[in-house]
């Protein structure tokens, strides 16, 4: 008993005992393998060491919050521009001073005072299949609403930051009240009430429960390469359609990163953030996680390729976030649970 | 009353002694009483008459409402003071003996004393009539042999006082003589001064030198065995309790087939 | 001064220091409802309070179903391989709720493995959907019961033999002792449990959130992350603590004032009796289906997603994540078993009857959302680090944002009545005379606490480690919140993968779990078996 007591007290110290190093702190809402890898590279090339935290990004942001100067955050991830715009209004946020980064990464993916700066693209898609859906009929993200869709529309819950996302661009594009109306119409058509994630939306058109699907581009990718040959079946089955290439675009997110305000390293920091944006890691972003790359210069994976150029929608990302509290409101009014 | 006028030695003195439970239930009221220093003393009464309150105050495993308790020449406790059970002297064998399950009977012996010594452990075992016992568990043990480990165990720190709560209730009847006759010797032996609860009178008129009778919370007599004929006074008085008591014990020496009319 | 009121005075420190989250707690409800409150009330409190409702009364149903039936055949009959059943019984508990509920969309969903089965011998089933409120109350049944179970074992097994005897002489049938003796007698020990199951029930988040259920917990997290209205989900919390509440009180009411304890304790355990025939079929299968659904197909299916992605790096990741996950549990539950020693015996010492009930104050924990704890945490330790900072110009913020300690101080708050209550129970059981002879023979206090309460508490002081190792293991919204940078669970790594769509990558860490839970329950069991034959 004494001994793991003492053990236990060697364990609490340990602990507490931050030394100095080179490093650099990231706080993160992404949790796949290949980020970790790129950090490790990042070590090895450079020698700073990152830390890293992961978690909600809300949960991450009231960190943030409640830290205030004494964090030990430098870097904050996201899977979505808008949890980057309230971290930004809330003074989490310091520029990124980098010439690198505002020559390679464009204007719209990133925040005008580049206290943010996005990383990779995933893009709202719909899904269907091929017997029992003609293409010809599809058309736009407003077009789901179109009562031909009755009873087989499939969607996940409302609680997920896409969703949330996709109809801040549509209050963006249609204005608030249309946006409800859409809202509206589109719940009438719900297959099934929300629930799962995209994949499990995917394998339900395989199961014939919907017809079609809204789902984002990387778990796509994910399901396609799946370990279960099932899962890629399904991924096989269905078809892929751009929406709204006739006007806007499709609606595109970004996982991104942003400095935050009383970075302890905020010199590391930004050669992470330069890393991160390098030619080399975007590709592997594509490559490994189906991600599309911020910056133009890096090439797409073949699997992305596979799926075709696409519009994107230029809305300016921040405007996601501004927009976002409306959305959430709109589904809650709507009954989209 | 009583003895009391002729005690200059006390070793023990109850000065006014009150305790009652939970705000309500009163224990003991306002007791007086002095055990002179080599005295053993039973105290009797009905369940609930305050017998064990009374060895629970003095041992300072309780604390009184108001009164004060003296051993030696130490004041024990009073409005100001209270002193430990663990610095009283005071030992106590309790009713169901509280041998240490985990410790064997050595180390349970052991466990009072500020340096062990394996020699006095022989020897307080052997006074107990259990040498070669040392490794063995309380558990397997019986009740009689697990009782004379508790009054090897106390009186291994060497107390001034000893204290048993009722010693002899869960033996055998027919070992009860034998073992308060032990009881009796190991304690002149050692020259100990003594109390001790039983609700059989049997035993205290047995092996007891004074006897106190406790009744609803109240003194009722104190006085030497051997003067408890004489008790002109009280005799009314002292017969009905002892009516009361004797009454019980006949009938548990009835049920075991001993003869009642030792008591009468 | 008496002494003993320093014991008063520790244990009002002990108790304040266990407070600060109530008291950051209590002042973020004393600020009102935030500006979301009314779109909460109009859309959502009426579904959170019938969701919550239909979960506890479904899963508390079938939890008691299944954890009785279990416990009285384990327990009253003698049936091949009784032990290893008794085990595996309290092993569905190792499975996290929302990995039990992810296994169970991969089992039975559409593709699943079933689906898959089917197609291999002909079948053209495609499946089912279970993502609804009936599939959740299958699924959180099925990785609670074990904790009706182990209550209700634990109570028809220590029924003597007597009972029994008296109620066959006086011509009771099986069922009719069943129902009229020994199921009465298991009544607060089933209660017990049954509050355990409402507990982690109300709680739940990442089952609910997959099947798209709104739950309480999940409308805390939906008006604090959608919503950003911190405020109103700090409400929310309050509610669900009341409404926690007046379960409990329910509950608590149903048991009426009938004394079961009396006739317990005592007296030789019943011998078990010997089936054969169709009636050993019947209790194989009663107690052979629960494991089958709770264990050995979602084990089945973790393996059926581990094996195919199954690679030597991602082994050893998991390993040291394992190690890491095990160490802070142990640290977390040594320090709550102690606190809750020092806790208990601190407060019995004092003399001051309003402190001797603080403790129960201390341990609400376990009713409050682990979320909403460690919001509280964060704004509680906001005042500590900018008082130091003022006051002494220190910088202590890293030990209190995602420092290790807060994180254990977390654990502590939020499972202290899981080691508690069972210590409490059994202290009071022994009773005090061994700390009285020990005070009598010239130890003080402490003494005697170490050297014989300590010792003689030890099974189960034990047990409640295990327990809060096992808790604290499984923990994930506390952990999501407070986690220290440098620190991986396997909870928490099989939850991200989990949310992030990669099942075969979760399946790993959470088997891992299953296999560390179900070892540690098998050393209970067998250290118990090894400890009742020493005592005969």
């Amino acid at each position: 008993m004494n001994k793991i007591f003492l053990f236990a007290l060697a364990l609490l110290f340990a602990a507490c005992g931050a030394a100095d190093k080179d490093e650099v702190t990231i706080y993160t809402h992404r949790h796949y393998d290949v980020d970790q890898k790129i950090f490790d590279d990042f070590e090895k090339e450079t020698g700073i060491h990152v830390n890293v935290v992961k978690a909600g990004a809300d949960e991450l942001i009231e960190r943030l919050v409640t830290e205030g100067d004494q964090t030990s955050a430098d870097l904050l991830m996201t899977v979505d521009a808008g949890r980057l715009v309230r971290a930004s209004d809330a003074g989490l946020l310091q520029p990124i001073a980098s010439e690198i980064v505002t020559s390679t990464i464009p204007d719209k993916l990133r925040s005008a005072d580049n206290s943010w700066v996005g990383l990779t693209k995933r893009a709202r898609i719909i899904v269907y299949h091929p017997d029992r859906v003609d293409p010809a009929n599809l058309s736009s993200y407003e077009g789901l609403a179109d009562s031909t869709w009755d009873d087989r529309l499939l969607i996940r819950s409302s609680g997920n930051i896409y969703n949330q996302s996709l109809m801040a661009s549509v209050i963006a594009n249609l204005g608030e009240d249309a946006a409800r109306q859409w809202a509206t119409a589109v719940v009438e058509n719900f297959a099934r009430n929300p629930s799962g994630n995209d994949r499990d939306q995917v394998k339900a058109i395989l199961a014939g429960e919907g017809d079609l699907a809204v789902i984002n581009t990387y778990y796509l990718g994910l399901l396609l390469n799946s370990d279960d040959p099932q899962e890629a079946q399904a991924g096989e089955a269905v078809k892929i359609f751009w929406p709204n290439q006739g006007n806007r675009g499709a609606h595109i997110n970004v996982s991104g990163v942003g400095l935050t305000a009383n970075a302890p390293n905020a010199e590391n920091a930004i050669k992470l953030v330069e890393y991160m944006i390098s030619k080399e890691v975007q590709e592997l972003y594509a490559s490994a996680n189906f991600e599309y790359p911020a910056n133009p210069n890096a090439e797409v994976s073949e699997q992305l390729k596979s799926w075709g150029d696409f519009k994107e929608d230029e809305l300016p990302l921040a405007r996601l976030g501004e927009l976002n509290d409306e959305a959430v409101t709109i589904f809650d009014e709507v009954g989209w649970p | 009353m009583g003895i009391q006028d002729h005690k200059k030695g006390a070793l023990v003195r109850i000065q006014d002694i009150s305790k009652t439970y939970q705000g309500r239930y009163l224990a003991l009221k306002t007791c007086s009483l002095q055990i002179e220093a080599g005295k053993l003393c039973a105290v009797v009464g009905h369940s609930g008459s305050g017998k064990t309150t009374l060895l629970r105050l003095i041992a300072g495993l309780e604390r009184p409402d108001s009164g004060t308790i003296s051993i030696g020449h130490e004041e024990m406790n009073s409005e100001t003071t209270f002193v430990d059970p663990a610095r009283r002297g005071v030992g106590m064998v309790f009713q169901n003996y509280a041998l240490f399950p985990h410790l064997t009977v050595a180390k349970n012996v052991a466990y009072g004393l500020k340096r062990s010594a394996a020699s006095k452990i022989d020897e307080l075992l052997e006074l107990v009539g259990l040498s070669g016992y040392q490794k063995k568990y309380p558990h397997e043990l019986s009740g009689g042999e697990q009782q004379r480990v508790a009054l090897a165990r106390t009186l291994a720190p060497s107390p001034r006082l000893l204290l048993l709560d009722e010693p002899f209730s869960n033996l055998d009847a027919d070992l009860k003589s034998g073992i308060r006759k032990e009881v009796r010797r190991i304690i002149k032996e050692t020259k100990l001064t003594a109390m001790f609860i039983t609700h059989d009178l049997v035993d205290a008129l047995d092996i007891a030198d004074e006897i106190i009778l406790l009744d609803q919370g109240s003194l009722e007599v104190h006085c030497q065995i051997k003067e408890l004929a004489d008790l002109e006074g009280h005799q009314p008085k002292l017969q009905a309790s002892l009516d009361r008591l004797c009454d019980r014990s006949r009938k548990i020496l009835e049920v075991v087939g001993s003869n009642p009319k030792k008591t009468q | 001064m008496r002494d003993t009121s320093a014991w008063s005075v520790a244990t009002l420190a002990l108790v304040l220091i266990l407070s600060i989250p109530y008291i950051a707690f209590a002042s973020g409800l004393m600020a009102g409802t935030g500006h979301k409150w009314g779109h909460l009330t109009t859309y959502f409190l009426n579904k959170f309070f019938i969701n919550s409702v239909i979960l506890i009364i479904g899963v508390g149903f079938i939890s008691c179903l299944l954890g009785i039936s279990t416990a009285w055949v384990i327990s009253r009959y003698e049936i091949p391989g009784r032990k290893v059943w008794g085990i595996l019984l309290y092993l569905p508990l190792a499975i996290p709720t929302y990995i039990m509920a992810y296994i169970y969309v991969g089992l039975v969903g559409y593709g699943g493995t079933f689906v898959k089965l089917g197609q291999l011998v002909g079948t053209n089933a495609s499946g089912i959907n279970i993502m609804n409120i009936y599939g959740l109350i299958w699924v959180l049944s099925l990785s609670l019961f074990p904790y009706v179970y182990a209550a209700a074992r634990a109570s028809f097994s220590k029924r003597p033999a007597a009972l029994r005897e008296t109620a066959t002489l006086l011509g009771a049938s099986e069922s009719k002792y069943f129902f009229s003796i020994a199921l009465p007698m298991a009544r607060p020990a089933v209660i017990g449990g049954l509050l355990l199951v409402c507990m982690e029930v109300l709680n739940d988040y990442g089952a609910a959130k997959y099947f798209g259920i709104n739950t309480f917990t999940t409308g805390i997290f939906r008006s604090w992350t959608a919503l950003r209205d911190l405020q109103s989900a700090v409400y929310l919390a309050g509610l669900l603590i009341a409404f926690a509440i007046v379960v409990t009180v329910l509950i608590r009411l149903s048991r009426g004032r009938k004394s079961f304890a009396t006739a317990s304790a005592s007296g030789k355990p019943a011998k078990r009796i010997k089936l054969s025939g169709r009636k050993r079929l019947l209790a194989l299968l009663v107690v052979a289906l629960p494991i089958f659904f709770g264990l050995i197909l979602p084990v089945i299916q973790l393996f059926s997603w581990v094996i195919p992605a199954f690679d030597g790096p991602s082994f050893v990741k998991n390993l040291w994540i394992a190690i890491q996950s095990l160490s802070v549990a142990a640290l977390a539950a040594f320090l709550t078993v102690i606190t809750a020693i020092v806790l208990l015996y601190f407060s019995k010492w004092n003399d001051l009857a309003l402190i001797k009930r603080l403790p129960n104050l201390s341990t609400v924990g376990y009713a409050i959302p682990g979320a909403m704890i460690g919001i509280a945490l964060f704004s509680g330790g906001r005042y500590f680090v900018d008082f130091a900072a003022d006051t002494f110009g220190w910088r202590i913020g890293y030990l209190v944002y995602g420092g290790l300690p807060i994180l254990i101080y977390a654990y502590i708050f939020r499972f202290l009545a899981v080691a508690y209550y069972p210590l409490e129970a059994t202290s009071l059981r022994l009773g005090n005379q061994l700390a009285e002879a020990s005070y009598t023979l010239g130890k003080s206090k402490l003494d005697t606490l170490w050297q014989i309460q300590i010792p003689v508490l030890k099974p189960a002081i034990w047990a409640a480690v295990v327990l809060v190792f096992i808790d604290t293991l499984k923990e994930l919204p506390l952990t999501l919140i407070l986690k220290p940078y440098d620190i991986d669970t396997l909870a928490l790594v099989a939850y991200n993968y989990a949310e992030e769509e990669q099942m075969t990558k979760a399946a790993l860490p959470a088997l891992m779990l299953v296999s560390v839970v179900g070892l540690l329950s098998f050393l209970i069991e067998w250290s118990k078996n090894s400890t009742s034959k020493n005592k005969r």
